[in-house]
């Protein structure tokens, strides 16, 4: 067990979670192994997202509209 | 006053997690214009800490904790409570073997052999005492017990008894502080594995030293049952207040409910074959009249409102620690948030009693209710163990939306759910 001889509270020492949402073409594969990695790690603030090919150019509205 | 508790190897909690009343020495930032102009209210605003100089010493008077479910956040509750019971009770051969109470953590081989530790400090009439215990669910491992004076200048402990268990010899050996000295060493040496020797000081003798922590140890209002909240709700009332009906319609009124009036009728002195119940009458007033009906058929919020109520009657008087689980549970958010300001204030809580509860209602997050050392989150790891810390160690945006970011899964501390895909899968397993 930790000793504590102080009455201090220690100092603030956490990052807050970033979002991140992964976008991704493949409906069953690629999107099973990121979900499969979001439960193990238990990562909240992560966000798996399947769109349609046509989506995927950088500059396509559907892709922009995860940013916002 | 409760300065901290720390707690190791007790049901879902592996690793000591602490749990700390000590207010978080922040530098105090001058409300700049923005920070008024949104109406955001610095940490002293919200709740001024109780200040104890001569230690440095400024302690929260409310603490929330929060969690997804199975994370925990009743565990670290539980585990002060059962500790504190167990003082009361491991003296008493009536309660049986208390030690099977502690449930070590059970998932992982190694946790279930070994033992529960705890540790508590608390402050009251300026003593601080350290209280610390190491058991499993057959015997008493370590016992040990350190004070500061109130008189002492140097924030130095001093030791009054420490009782460990000696594995090769099958006994305990004791050692005893000056300012205990060795006149208990024969009751110290003749304890029952299951019995503290805290317990047998407060209840059996008078010692000088340890009143204060008697004290402290008498006043906790600890959890219980929806039933058992309300029987000792009633029996706290009656005992304690010399007009109970009047006053915990003071402060039942606050809520809205609707009553106008308790009423109290106690059992008949005279009646000494059983405990006869005490009987809780509420009236309203019907198109002028006044009428009356038991408590049990008001609503079950009205009812806990009532239990509620007592505690805080209770804990005005005595200044002592209140534990509430699931404090939102039937409650409207607004009368929630009353409960809390009316301990966060000293003008309504001058004693400063403290206030530890568990919830799952984000919006009590919303800014100036709680401050940012009083709001706690209970995470469950990968190993399926508990992780408790507050949200002052973030060091979050003095404007930015707590109770919006916390479902958002910023602090952690919220449930790993499926996503849309995952649930459409899993309903389709069920067909």
């Amino acid at each position: 067990m930790p000793k504590r001889n102080s009455f201090k509270r220690p100092q603030a020492t956490r990052a807050i979670g970033r979002k991140v949402i992964i976008v991704c073409e493949g409906k069953k594969t690629e999107h099973g192994y990121f979900e499969a990695i979001r439960k193990h790690l238990r990562l909240p603030t992560l966000q798996v997202a399947v769109v349609h090919p046509d989506a995927t150019d950088p500059l396509s509205s559907t892709l922009s509209n995860y940013a916002t | 006053m409760l300065i901290d508790f720390t707690v190791e190897n007790y049901r879902s909690i592996k690793e000591p997690v602490t749990l700390s009343m000590i207010a978080s020495s922040r530098k105090k930032v001058p409300a700049g214009k923005e920070s008024k102009r949104r109406n955001i209210k610095s940490d002293d605003e919200i709740a001024a800490p109780f200040s104890v100089e001569e230690r440095q010493l400024n302690l929260l008077p409310v603490i929330g904790i929060f969690g997804a479910n199975a994370s925990g956040k009743s565990n670290v509750i539980r585990a002060l409570d059962e500790l504190l019971a167990f003082i009361f009770m491991s003296s008493n051969p009536k309660y049986g073997i208390p030690t099977r109470w502690f449930t070590p953590f059970r998932l992982n081989g190694r946790s279930t052999k070994e033992p529960t530790r705890f540790e508590i400090r608390v402050i009251r009439d300026k003593t601080i005492f350290i209280y610390s215990l190491v058991l499993n669910k057959t015997r008493i491992l370590h016992e040990k017990l350190e004070y500061i004076p109130a008189a002492s200048q140097k924030a130095q402990t001093r030791l009054l008894f420490g009782i460990t268990w000696q594995e090769d010899q099958e006994t305990y050996s004791v050692k005893n502080g000056k300012d205990l000295g060795n006149g208990y060493r024969e009751i110290q040496e003749s304890l029952r594995e299951t019995e503290l020797f805290l317990s047998f000081l407060i209840f059996h003798l008078d010692v000088k030293i340890t009143r204060p922590l008697a004290v402290w140890l008498a006043d906790v209002e600890e959890l219980a049952t929806e039933a058992l909240e309300y029987k000792w709700a009633t029996e706290g009332l009656v005992s304690s207040e010399p007009e109970p009906g009047e006053s915990v319609t003071r402060i039942l009124r606050r809520f809205d409910t609707g009553i106008t009036q308790i009423e109290i009728e106690k059992p008949k002195a005279d009646n000494d074959e059983q405990d006869e119940e005490i009987k809780v009458w509420v009236w309203h007033e019907a198109e002028g009249k006044p009428v009356r009906w038991p408590i049990q058929e008001e609503s079950t919020g009205t009812q806990r409102l009532f239990s509620l109520s007592c505690k805080m009657l209770r804990a005005i008087r005595t200044g002592g620690l209140v534990l509430m689980d699931e404090l939102g549970s039937n409650i409207h958010p607004n009368i929630t948030r009353e409960i809390i300001r009316w301990f966060q204030s000293e003008k309504t809580n001058p004693k400063r009693a403290q206030l530890i509860f568990t919830s799952h209602d984000n919006t009590l997050q919303r800014a100036n209710l709680l401050r940012r050392d009083q709001i706690w989150f209970t995470q469950k790891r990968a190993d399926g163990s508990t992780e408790l810390y507050p949200l002052s160690d973030f060091r979050p945006r003095n404007d930015l939306a707590i109770d919006k970011a916390y479902l958002e899964g910023r602090f952690g501390a919220v449930p790993i759910l499926p996503d849309e895909e995952g649930m459409l899968q899993s309903a389709e397993s069920l067909k």
